[in-house]
């Protein structure tokens, strides 16, 4: 323990009374100027504890400081300078050490303090102050720091000490308390009372919060014990992620994230996704994980679990590139792609109908590519055969071309065609219409759509 | 067989051939808003609000009908029609063409029809109604149904718009609910892990679905919105009830 006790000194009186002399308390008691030939009382503290007394001398004058008070109890706790330069300040500490256990208190512990002609008697007072000890025999004194052994974090361990009085005799426990986090005292009702030589066990228990260290305090009759237990966390099992089946454009495609092992920790990463569109192409926004419309998502993991969870469906968006995912989990940072390959354009809902004297046709589906241009439409009666005349190319490709070049940042490789195409004869004699289209990646394969009212 | 020729103009044809981004329907998110959802099958992109406070919401290839607060929005293209409503959800119906038919609104127990500008209360005789009613849809030009959730039973009430009573009852299969009647007749419901397509003649198909679903709602013509209880939201076709979450937003 240390308590500042400061001399402040030295205002010069005359030829031999130079020296002002204050006890520095610790704070936040102000400092105390001293008169010669005057006793003070420093405080009382532990027994057997060393506390360490602040005392400053002024000095105006060129008066040396002929003398270091001295006692049985205390000692100059670092070497002091003969002189003080007049004018000089200088602050030196005196260490306390009353008797520790099994000696008995005294009611006072006097020295005499001499500087120059300048005396003053310190008086200090002593307590008894029970020591901790556990079931080894180890013990700890006030302001030493009880060791715990290195626990995983969200494991505990209990261990059992003992309140000891060494003394002869009877301490009284009036408060006894943990602090710190990790660290709970198992309940001790004070006040206690120990005889001499009497123990009262019990118990700390140290629940890492922290892969690190974790710190706390004991605290009987206000004086303080260290806590300290190293807290770790194992390291999760290497992490794989698993995409399911081969993706193509337009899917809501899974991924799974594997662990070698079972995981002896829970623990917390994220799922992060990004998007390297082919050569020319834009980004498409629709990659995405469908839970939360982002590209990065939360993953848990349970303890004893071998895989992590989350909720990892995304989108493969509709242009064609490269998907790659990163998973930061414990530490690791794994990765895996997956690639998107050019494709024909690929058909989603279709309608043919009958509207005026033409036939609407609408076509939603997508291009990877962004390259759409051909298409060709074949048109057939109710028997389902064509009909003369019936196979028209159209040429779409500057309307593809300037569609993808404003939209394709908002909406990928998405399209919907619109087509009107005017009848002359029976319209209703049409039954159906064939249509393929061609992309960088190829031509479709022809879809057919029946011809509606 | 009649000789059939096809005249193609491809200048015109080049110049009437539209490209647009394609659209999936109209859809509210989980926080109440009404957003159009651009996309095709997997791959949707949910865009700006165009409504909020959104308490029931149904949309059709041309329009929707949205239920606020205080509110019966109809945004059909190029115009909104506000009118005054009670507080509480409503249930809402198109005709085949998409056009707005019914709305259904618990508080008040009103059915009010869609007369082209706007709502006209027409009659129900609630006292032959015993249950809940969960879904309105179009019948023919004299009838309108109603799907009534009734001790974990649903019947399909189709109802005499002059008088406003029940002319036809038909009972949908134990542990149907959140259906959605669709104006060709058609209908999609719930069961547990499966969502069944009922076309107009009886005949059903069902599709698996994981998880409780909490209610379905019109996207438009090809599309519905299924709601499952865990708030996740997903497109479903109605040719082959394929389904596709809708991305969430932010």
């Amino acid at each position: 323990m240390l308590a500042r006790l400061a001399i402040a000194l030295a205002l010069p009186i005359a030829a031999l009374a130079q020296l002002q002399v204050s006890y520095v308390p610790a704070a936040p008691a102000s400092p105390q100027i001293l008169t010669s030939g005057t006793s003070v009382n420093v405080g009382t503290f532990a027994a057997g504890e060393t506390t360490t007394l602040e005392f400053q001398v002024q000095n105006e004058t060129d008066i040396p400081i002929i003398n270091i008070p001295d006692g049985l109890y205390y000692t100059i706790s670092s070497p002091v300078p003969t002189a003080i330069p007049p004018g000089g300040t200088l602050n030196f500490y005196v260490n306390f050490t009353p008797p520790g256990p099994p000696a008995a208190i005294l009611p006072q512990y006097p020295a005499l303090l001499t500087i120059d002609s300048f005396t003053v008697e310190l008086i200090a007072n002593a307590v008894a102050m029970p020591i901790v000890g556990d079931t080894t025999g180890a013990t700890w004194l006030p302001g030493d720091v009880i060791g715990f052994a290195q626990t995983q974090v969200g494991n505990s361990v209990a261990k059992t000490f003992n309140l000891i009085n060494p003394y002869p005799g009877p301490i009284t426990v009036s408060s006894f308390s943990v602090t710190g986090a990790a660290f709970q005292a198992s309940t001790l009702t004070v006040p206690l009372t120990l005889a001499a030589n009497q123990t009262q066990s019990f118990q700390i228990t140290f629940q890492p919060t922290l892969p690190d260290s974790n710190s706390g305090t004991l605290l009987v009759n206000g004086q303080s014990f260290g806590l300290l237990g190293q807290g770790f966390q194992p390291p999760l099992p290497a992490a794989t992620i698993q995409i399911s089946g081969t993706p193509v454009s337009s899917q809501q495609a899974t991924l799974t994230i594997q662990l070698a092992s079972a995981s002896p920790i829970g623990g917390a990463g994220t799922l992060t996704m990004s998007f390297t569109p082919t050569a020319g192409l834009a980004n498409d926004p629709a990659i995405q994980f469908v839970d939360n419309g982002l590209q990065t998502i939360d993953v848990q993991v349970q303890q004893g679990s071998n895989q992590a969870a989350c909720s990892c469906a995304f989108q493969t968006g509709t242009t064609s590139g490269t998907i790659a995912f990163t998973l930061s989990l414990g530490g690791q940072a794994v990765q895996a792609s997956v690639t998107i390959a050019p494709a024909v354009v690929s058909f989603d809902t279709t309608t043919a109908k009958i509207d005026g004297s033409g036939i609407a046709v609408t076509l939603d589906g997508f291009d990877n590519t962004h390259s759409a241009s051909n298409f060709s439409f074949t048109f057939y009666d109710t028997n389902g055969k064509e009909i003369s005349g019936g196979v028209i190319p159209v040429d779409a490709g500057l309307q593809f071309t300037q569609f993808f070049s404003a939209n394709a940042a908002k909406t990928g490789g998405m399209f919907q065609l619109q087509a009107i195409f005017p009848v002359n004869g029976t319209i209703s004699d049409l039954g159906s219409v064939s249509v393929t289209a061609t992309n960088n990646a190829g031509t479709s394969s022809p879809i057919t759509i029946p011809i509606t009212e | 067989m009649k000789q059939l020729t096809i005249t193609i103009c491809v200048c015109a044809l080049s110049a009437a051939a539209q490209v647009t981004a394609p659209r999936i329907g109209m859809a509210t998110d989980s926080a109440g808003r009404l957003r159009p959802i651009a996309g095709v099958a997997g791959n949707f992109i949910p865009g700006e609000p165009i409504a909020s406070g959104v308490l029931s919401a149904a949309a059709s290839d041309v329009a929707a009908l949205v239920k606020t607060r205080s509110e019966i929005i109809v945004i059909g293209q190029g115009a909104t029609v506000r009118t005054r409503a009670p507080e509480g959800p409503a249930l809402f119906a198109f005709s085949a063409d998409g056009a707005p038919a019914f709305a259904w609104l618990p508080t008040g127990a009103a059915l009010l029809k869609w007369t082209g500008n706007n709502f006209a209360r027409v009659p129900l005789e609630t006292a032959g109604i015993s249950g809940q009613i969960v879904a309105i849809g179009v019948s023919d030009s004299a009838h309108v149904n109603l799907a009534v959730s009734q001790n974990n039973a649903l019947q399909i009430l189709r109802v005499r718009l002059s008088d406003g009573v029940v002319a036809v009852v038909t009972s949908l299969p134990d542990q149907a609910h959140a259906p959605l009647l669709m104006a060709d007749g058609s209908i999609l419901y719930a069961v547990s892990d499966a969502l069944v397509l009922r076309d107009s003649t009886g005949h059903e198909r069902q599709i698996p679905f994981s998880g409780a679903v909490s209610a379905i709602a019109p996207m438009s013509s090809h599309w519905a919105l299924v709601i499952a209880a865990s708030g996740r939201r997903y497109g479903v076709r109605l040719a082959n009830g394929a389904a596709f979450q809708i991305p969430g937003v932010r």
